[in-house]
């Protein structure tokens, strides 16, 4: 997933963005799928998307900034419908710090602030700076900031354990990602292992053109047989028609598909280290070594004759000068 | 079938395989490395052949492709920030988890297939069963047959 960025004429990044394979807005491995920047480099807005819907659950989806680094924007998102259970969804400042509007959703429908006032007590919401913070006093602005944020009252100590947990968290979404991922990827190797198996008993029940057999046999064996099983299954799937439409169905496809390249490429891969680099090096040793040296003998000679031409030259223009 | 839209699938596709490609041979490039550096530093301790033998086996390469998508993550601030390097990085560690993943289910096939198949061994064979369902269909009839008569007598 490379990011597309984008410039200022002053050569500042603009943006850099982040989509999937789908060509969506999504975030890239705990990175915001958006990032803006100000003309003067400064932030200006991060905005968290997976496949193309807002969508963060540990903190804000949407964060803007005025250019003075006061918060602009904090809004809240998950699963493309404006959300919080705790405060205002969306809050907005004007550029010297004070509220400009406050508004409470729940799953995309528009609240009451007395839903959230009687049930919570929710504190008033000041604006944050994303100017950096100075070593002397960390610990009182980061006690500031998380006093000032919503609904909710932290100490230092209580915010690095929040960022520790919110690491974590991320760390875990990964981890989820990851075996999501992996469970495809054994179910497409564990599949074609299982078709082509199935295919070798096939052939040997049947005892007729028995040469043909066990040559088709010694090729399905090898990982190039593998890796064509794998290919042919990816590409029945993508094409089925009624699993043209299945998720799941065209994602293990993909993988049936991408495996089987995978497969082939390691087999060229080896077998281009075992066969080629031997006679590579075979080919290096049987060249004659004396022509390299006297190449080499040549060259030196030829170095040393300029050189004191050169100096000559430098020697006769600093006596003209 | 839409040529264009084959292409570019082809195109994803090869980039994807290419990750997978490349991580697998780093994985295997640093295995042979390691192996390799604890066999010439050190003497025949069992300790170290019990390591090389672990990493010699798919868990190892498991365990170094997972151990290097999750270095990866935590590198200087020039590599992680690196889109590419950060694919690599999930590339491996995706990598690392379907290889243990594979290997726990080759196993377990192979000893569980094994288990199932001495056990069906062990069962009597199907000729034999038949004989006995042979010999207890007539005690049935007859059965049968007492009944019916009983029914016979009573009415």
């Amino acid at each position: 997933m490379d990011p597309k960025t984008t410039y200022y004429d002053n050569g500042v990044t603009r943006r850099i963005a982040y989509f999937n394979e789908e060509g969506l807005r999504s975030n890239f491995v705990g990175k915001p799928a958006y990032t803006g920047y100000h003309p003067d480099g400064s932030l200006k807005s991060t905005s968290y998307w997976v496949n193309g819907n807002r969508h963060h659950v540990n903190g804000p989806s949407y964060t803007s900034y005025h250019p003075n680094g006061i918060t602009f924007t904090v809004a809240y998102w998950e699963g493309g419908v404006r959300h919080r259970t705790d405060g205002p969804a969306l809050v907005e400042y004007n550029d010297d710090g004070s509220l400009r509007t406050e508004e409470y959703f729940i799953n995309g429908e528009p609240v009451p602030k007395s839903f959230f006032v009687e049930k919570k007590t929710v504190k008033k919401v000041k604006p944050s700076s994303n100017k950096p913070l100075s070593k002397k006093n960390n610990n009182d602005i980061l006690n500031a900031f998380m006093n000032n944020a919503p609904g909710m009252s932290f100490t230092a100590k209580q915010m690095s354990k929040k960022l520790f947990t919110d690491d974590k968290q991320s760390y875990l979404s990964m981890t989820r990602d990851d075996a999501v991922d992996a469970a495809y990827r054994i179910a497409g190797t564990q599949l074609s292992k299982a078709v082509k198996q199935g295919i070798v008993t096939l052939l040997e029940k049947n005892e007729e053109h028995s040469k043909h057999i066990e040559s088709i046999k010694t090729m399905l064996d090898t990982e190039i047989g593998e890796a064509l099983v794998s290919m042919i299954l990816g590409m029945g799937l993508s094409f089925t028609p009624k699993l043209t439409e299945n998720e799941r169905a065209q994602r293990l496809a993909k993988e049936f598909r991408v495996n089987g390249m995978a497969v082939a490429g390691n087999a060229a891969f080896n077998a281009a280290l075992k066969e080629v680099l031997p006679m590579i090096s075979s080919a290096i040793s049987s060249l004659p070594k004396a022509e390299g040296v006297r190449v080499s003998e040549e060259k030196t000679e030829f170095v040393e004759e300029t050189i004191p031409e050169e100096e000559e030259n430098k020697k006769q223009h600093s006596v003209s000068v | 079938m839409d040529w264009h839209k084959l292409v570019g699938m082809a195109k994803t596709d090869a980039n994807k395989a290419a990750y997978r490609i490349a991580s697998k041979q780093m994985v295997d490039a640093i295995k042979a490395g390691i192996i390799s550096m604890m066999k010439a530093n050190s003497s025949t301790s069992g300790h170290i052949e019990s390591i090389n033998a672990i990493l010699d086996s798919e868990f190892g390469s498991a365990f170094i492709s997972y151990l290097l998508g999750t270095g990866l993550m935590y590198a200087p601030n020039e590599i992680s920030t690196d889109a590419r390097a950060m694919k690599l990085a999930t590339e491996f560690r995706v990598g690392g988890m379907a290889t243990a993943g594979n290997a726990v289910i080759d196993s377990l096939t192979e000893n569980v297939m094994s288990t199932i198949m001495s056990t069906m061994e062990s069962l009597p064979s199907l000729s034999e069963t038949e004989e006995a369902n042979a010999r207890v269909e007539p005690v049935e009839d007859l059965e049968v047959e007492k009944e019916t008569e009983l029914k016979a007598f009573r009415v």
